[in-house]
């Protein structure tokens, strides 16, 4: 069970590092934009982590990859409408906020996995 | 905002770190500086460096009759038999400072001034001798520090003789946690410190269970020896007596006699291949009986088998009169199994087919089964009741796709993603010795665990949102 949740308070934490750090580059400066960016992580890494592992030990790895574009999709989706309502930054529309950031974290996590 | 920057990117850099060297391991020696003692110096193993004789190294590791070292910024490789540390003193504080149970089983095991032969032997050539029992106190992945009769000093623990730098084997085993299983004893056994039975320090009695935890891997003469526990007396048995072939380990299963079986109270000879004498027949045990199995006995030719029936226990013969079944269990074992063909239900006295039959692609938890060459029969749990059948197509449950339902007492199917009757395979499968070796491939635990991941994922979400809220309203 420990190794379970150190597990996933890692990926939390490194994708809410990736996250940050592609925001300020994306020129995102303003504390509570950045708070409610990590906030926005914090609500959909944990289910976007376990969910899949658990598809993965009693399904298998098809279910597994299942599981995962579908909550990918869900997290790009429920973090653009808190971006949405409540992100001051509005040089760049919401969603696609949500893509790069999503997608910056996703990459760098399966880069991460490949060479280590 | 920069410090915030800053440290992210520093709490970036330590996780990532974490994470790229989270099983890095322990290293096999403790790093230490060396001169060379070689007078004609230390030639590199590649190229035509030649380090002179005198100088200080520092020695990074150790591989294949070589010394890694740091030598003019670069990393050269010289034999170990040219250098010598400069000091004996160890950093402990780069081993592992926990405490291991190890045992002797070879000759060899010496003791050393530090984690690497070039420190050389302890004064005196002190070797721990087989069968002794020692506590390793701080370790790397190939030394052990370790004290003995008030001498302290470091021995060689890595099991790899091929891949060491020093091409040794290893002499030491760790000691096992649990009981490698449990041994019934027929006389009073001797037991000794030492692998070769010569030291006896005490006697366990006949009629006693006692734990086994390993066998000596080192060739003995007398034959195999067995390390035993029991009570205060611990040590060496050898393997090579009558009064100690007996296997308790097989609590809980039942044996299922299928023909007339004579039963006796003693048995004598158990080592002449098939001809152990068996004296005062007690009764006959009936065809189609279930009895329990006290024990049975081991590295003979023959099994002979201890069974209680009706309150009293004999010996019988393993013969074809009878199968070992699973007994009456409240545990997960044996496994449940699918059957891939529609399969008549029998009956129990007769072993005559009833006209009924179980549907193909059922999961069915086992009770018991008898192996009666050529067929296979099961009892097994359908509907909460306990029915007979003969199962020639099957296949065992091994991804869990159910779960073990204490209240019923048989596993029931759980999965949501059963394959149809039309996509399963005739596979057939015999029931024999290799089954009870199949383990459950999802562990139940880590199933509960990651629920409860899922769960608390759950929890932290709508807290999360929460928060969002508050904190956004607060702003306005």
């Amino acid at each position: 069970m420990f190794f379970l949740v150190k597990n996933m308070i890692i990926c939390l934490v490194a994708t809410i590092l990736i996250e940050c750090i592609v925001a300020i580059l994306l020129r995102i400066r303003n504390k509570k934009d950045i708070i409610n960016i990590i906030l926005a992580n914090i609500l959909t890494n944990p289910l976007v982590v376990s969910i899949p592992v658990y598809f993965n030990i009693l399904y298998g790895i098809y279910f597994r990859n299942i599981a995962y574009i579908i909550l990918e999709i869900y997290a790009v989706i429920a973090e653009a409408i808190i971006y949405k309502k409540f992100l001051k930054f509005d040089q760049i529309n919401p969603f696609v906020i949500s893509i790069i950031l999503n997608a910056a974290s996703f990459g760098i996590g399966e880069l991460t996995n490949f060479y280590i | 905002m920069k410090k915030i920057i800053i440290l992210f990117i520093i709490i970036f850099i330590m996780l990532f770190t974490n994470i790229c060297y989270a099983d890095y391991g322990l290293p096999g020696i403790i790093e230490y500086n060396a001169k060379i003692i070689n007078e004609a110096g230390a030639k590199a193993e590649s190229g035509t460096e030649l380090i002179p004789y005198g100088t200080t190294v520092h020695v990074i590791y150790e591989t294949n009759g070589y010394a890694t070292i740091k030598y003019n910024n670069t990393s050269v490789n010289i034999k170990l038999a040219d250098i010598k540390p400069i000091s004996e003193e160890v950093d402990f504080s780069k081993a592992k400072n926990e405490q291991k149970d190890m045992f002797v089983y070879r000759e060899g095991a010496y003791l050393y001034k530090g984690p690497s032969i070039t420190y050389g032997k302890v004064d005196g050539n002190i070797e721990i001798p087989v069968g002794t029992r020692v506590k390793i106190e701080s370790y790397t992945d190939m030394w052990g520090y370790v004290e003995y009769n008030g001498i302290k000093g470091w021995v060689y623990i890595y099991t790899s003789d091929g891949e060491s730098p020093y091409h040794m084997v290893c002499s030491l085993t760790e000691i096992a946690d649990k009981v490698n299983s449990q041994y019934y004893t027929l006389t009073d056994i001797s037991v000794s410190s030492t692998v070769d039975g010569k030291n006896v320090i005490g006697t366990i009695p006949k009629g006693i269970i006692v734990d086994s935890y390993f066998y000596s891997a080192y060739p003995n003469p007398h034959g195999k020896s067995i390390y035993l526990k029991y009570g205060d007396i611990e040590g060496w048995h050898t393997e090579n007596a009558e009064e100690f072939y007996a296997d308790y380990s097989q609590q809980d299963i039942g044996v299922y006699v299928y023909k007339d079986l004579d039963i006796y109270s003693d048995i004598s000879n158990i080592l002449d291949e098939g001809n152990a004498k068996f004296k005062n027949k007690i009764k006959t045990i009936p065809a189609k009986t279930e009895c329990k199995l006290i024990y049975k006995t081991l590295n003979t030719y023959v099994n002979y088998i201890k069974v209680e029936y009706n309150g009293v226990q004999g010996w019988i013969k393993d013969d074809v009169g009878y199968s070992i079944d699973g007994y009456k269990t409240n545990v997960k074992y044996p496994m449940p199994i699918k059957l891939t063909t529609r399969t008549p239900i029998i009956d129990k006295a007769t072993f005559k087919p009833t006209g009924e039959y179980i549907n193909n692609g059922r999961i069915l938890s086992v009770k018991y089964n008898v192996n009666m060459y050529p067929n296979i029969y099961f009892c097994v749990v359908s509907d909460d009741k306990e029915i007979w059948i003969k199962a020639d197509k099957y296949e065992n449950v091994v991804n869990a796709k159910t779960d073990y339902n204490v209240l019923k007492d048989a596993y029931v199917d759980i999965t949501p993603f059963e394959k149809t009757n039309e996509n399963l395979s005739n596979t057939s499968s015999s029931n024999d010795d290799n089954s009870n070796e199949l383990k459950r491939s999802v562990d139940n635990t880590l199933e509960s665990n990651l629920i409860y991941c899922v769960i608390g994922g759950i929890l932290v979400a709508i807290i999360a949102i929460i928060v969002i809220i508050i904190i956004n309203k607060n702003k306005k």
